[in-house]
């Protein structure tokens, strides 16, 4: 018997496949398809502190092996979320992981505070990358101080893990990843999505109406497995979250083996909504052929 | 929703750049209303990433028809489908059109719009609805509703073309204002430059008036936020919102 379970701070997740912010609803969308409870977790939606409606359209944009997106966190807001959706989650036995975002240091805090009301959130990750929104967002997440701050905030007032989703737009990630683990973070998602832009030749402007958007999808999992080597190869101990174009079982392994911790499945769902179901059965198929008793045994191997 | 790979019996071209792709699937035909759509995997690497939603055109025992039109490339990879084929679809999905028993329905479309309202067609006359049909196209060689001929009698079916190649020359909403008056409810898919003429017309008239929305979409199913209209209240999804709208919800 393999063992698939994994520990953020004390914990426990059945196994370390997970879906990402953004790209699995609030939790339970798909369940037509499979019980989204086998996962090891999802992460809910980017919540904000009120209702938000996001940006105008064209929000979706195609690319080569990947799409834009320019969302702007639209979302029902933290206590529709708490008060509503939670108690659906937990009736239905999904693991839930709240993503956070907040458009000044208070707000952070304030949800924080939330999301230690209910049990069913298992851990907080606060989103400091986010490329689509005027206030906060990425404009916290690629600065030291701010990320220092916001992760003070938050561990003050939560005793639930608290993971700091990074930008990977820096010039160095470990700097940041030293800012969020310094101010006691738990554990880091590593990556959100990379600024990228597109033109529409027939208008000649750019395609997003915010102009800049979010590149995801197959075509970033080299910059995604790059940063997670690079942060564990300095943060032996802390907790890894890789996310970025996961595609199929053997990305999941590779950002296992460049250090990650658990993994985080996201634009990919979109055209293969089995991909973290069908994955939990093989990554234990994957464990046994080659000897392994424990997850964590793969973890990080490529820095050895 | 059901997630499944479905064997192709056809996929043939029917007018220019519009083809008709049957596949067989009892248990996703049962469960198929008029309005639905499917995401539809077109390729085996990954670019394109996205699947493509293409609207319900018709329900046949038990295999799913679809009329589709050339466009880009992912439906230009459709189009290379071989019958024998097998291709990944998820479906169906989003809300159906509302249908009431013994009314009087126009439903009108323009263009690869008209696809969703032939299956439309087939359920109002099975409730009992007397339908009149206006479909709108560019010219003759891209008209693809032989379908709709063997549901409606061709006196309920009106066609239009832009350079008066086929019916009347013109749009499908001239004259709506007087035609509309013998109507209870309105059905709609195409342009939006059409779909919106509509909804003031049918508004004007104190018509119920239900359109089609077509969006770029990321999941099709309501995770990813991508396909946002603007209604009355605030932005929805057309996926899983719609596609169906009321055209009093809309901020047309």
């Amino acid at each position: 018997m393999v063992n698939l379970k994994i520990e953020l701070a004390d914990v426990k997740f059945e196994n370390p496949i997970m879906t990402a912010s953004g790209t699995y609803g609030y939790g339970d969308e798909y369940e037509d398809l499979y019980p989204p409870s086998k996962l090891g977790a999802v992460s809910s939606k980017g919540l904000t502190l009120n209702k938000k409606e996001g940006n105008p359209p064209p929000r979706i944009y195609e690319t080569p092996s990947g799409i834009l997106n320019s969302i702007g966190l639209a979302n029902m807001g933290i206590d529709s979320f708490i008060q509503k959706k939670c108690p659906v989650l937990k009736e239905k036995n999904i693991k839930v992981i709240a993503n956070i975002a907040g458009k000044s240091f208070e707000e952070f805090g304030i949800m924080a505070e939330k999301c230690s009301e209910t049990d069913i959130i298992k851990a907080i990750e606060v989103n400091v990358s986010c490329p689509n929104v005027k206030k906060g967002g990425m404009a916290f997440g690629v600065d030291f101080d701010n990320i220092y701050k916001i992760t003070k905030i938050v561990k003050e007032v939560t005793d639930k893990p608290v993971v700091i989703k990074l930008s990977p737009n820096v010039t160095d990630i470990t700097e940041m990843a030293d800012a969020a683990v310094s101010a006691g973070a738990d554990g880091l998602t590593l990556i959100n999505t990379l600024l990228g832009m597109a033109i529409d030749i027939e208008k000649g402007v750019p395609v997003m109406s915010n102009e800049v958007a979010g590149l995801s999808g197959p075509a970033i999992k080299p910059v995604g497995i790059r940063m997670v080597y690079q942060v564990r190869e300095k943060f032996p101990d802390i907790f890894i979250f890789g996310v970025g174009g996961i595609s199929c079982f053997n990305d999941i392994i590779e950002y296992m083996m460049a250090g990650a911790n658990a993994v985080q499945i996201g634009t990919s769902l979109f055209s293969d909504p089995m991909l973290p179901y069908k994955s939990i059965e093989k990554l234990e198929n994957y464990l046994k052929k080659n000897n392994y008793k424990n997850i964590n045994d793969i973890v990080g191997c490529a820095l050895n | 929703m059901i997630l499944k790979k479905v064997r192709i019996d056809e996929n043939k071209k029917i007018a220019e750049k519009i083809f008709r792709l049957s596949v067989y699937c009892p248990e996703m035909a049962r469960e198929t209303k008029p309005g639905n759509f499917f995401e539809i995997k077109v390729g085996k690497t990954l670019d394109p990433l996205l699947r493509r939603p293409i609207s319900i055109g018709l329900i046949e025992k038990d295999n799913l028809i679809f009329y589709y039109k050339v466009v880009g490339r992912g439906t230009k990879m459709m189009s290379d489908f071989d019958p024998g084929d097998y291709i990944d679809i998820l479906g169906p999905l989003g809300k159906s059109f509302p249908i009431k028993k013994g009314q009087k329905a126009l439903v009108i479309g323009g263009g690869i719009g008209i696809a969703p309202l032939i299956y439309l067609a087939e359920i109002l006359k099975i409730n009992n609805n007397k339908v009149k049909f206006l479909g709108g196209f560019e010219n003759i060689n891209q008209i693809y509703i032989e379908d709709l001929y063997s549901i409606l009698p061709p006196e309920q079916i009106q066609i239009y073309t832009d350079d008066g190649s086929k019916g009347k020359k013109g749009y499908p909403v001239q004259n709506l204002d007087t035609i509309i008056t013998d109507f209870d409810v309105v059905y709609s898919c195409g342009p939006e430059i059409l779909m919106k003429k509509i909804n003031k017309i049918s508004l004007k008239n104190n018509k119920k008036v239900y359109h089609s929305l077509e969006e770029v979409m990321g999941c099709g199913v309501g995770v990813c936020m991508g396909c946002a209209v603007k209604t009355v209240e605030g932005y929805q999804l057309v996926c899983k919102d719609g596609p169906i709208f009321n055209g009093k919800d809309l901020s047309w």
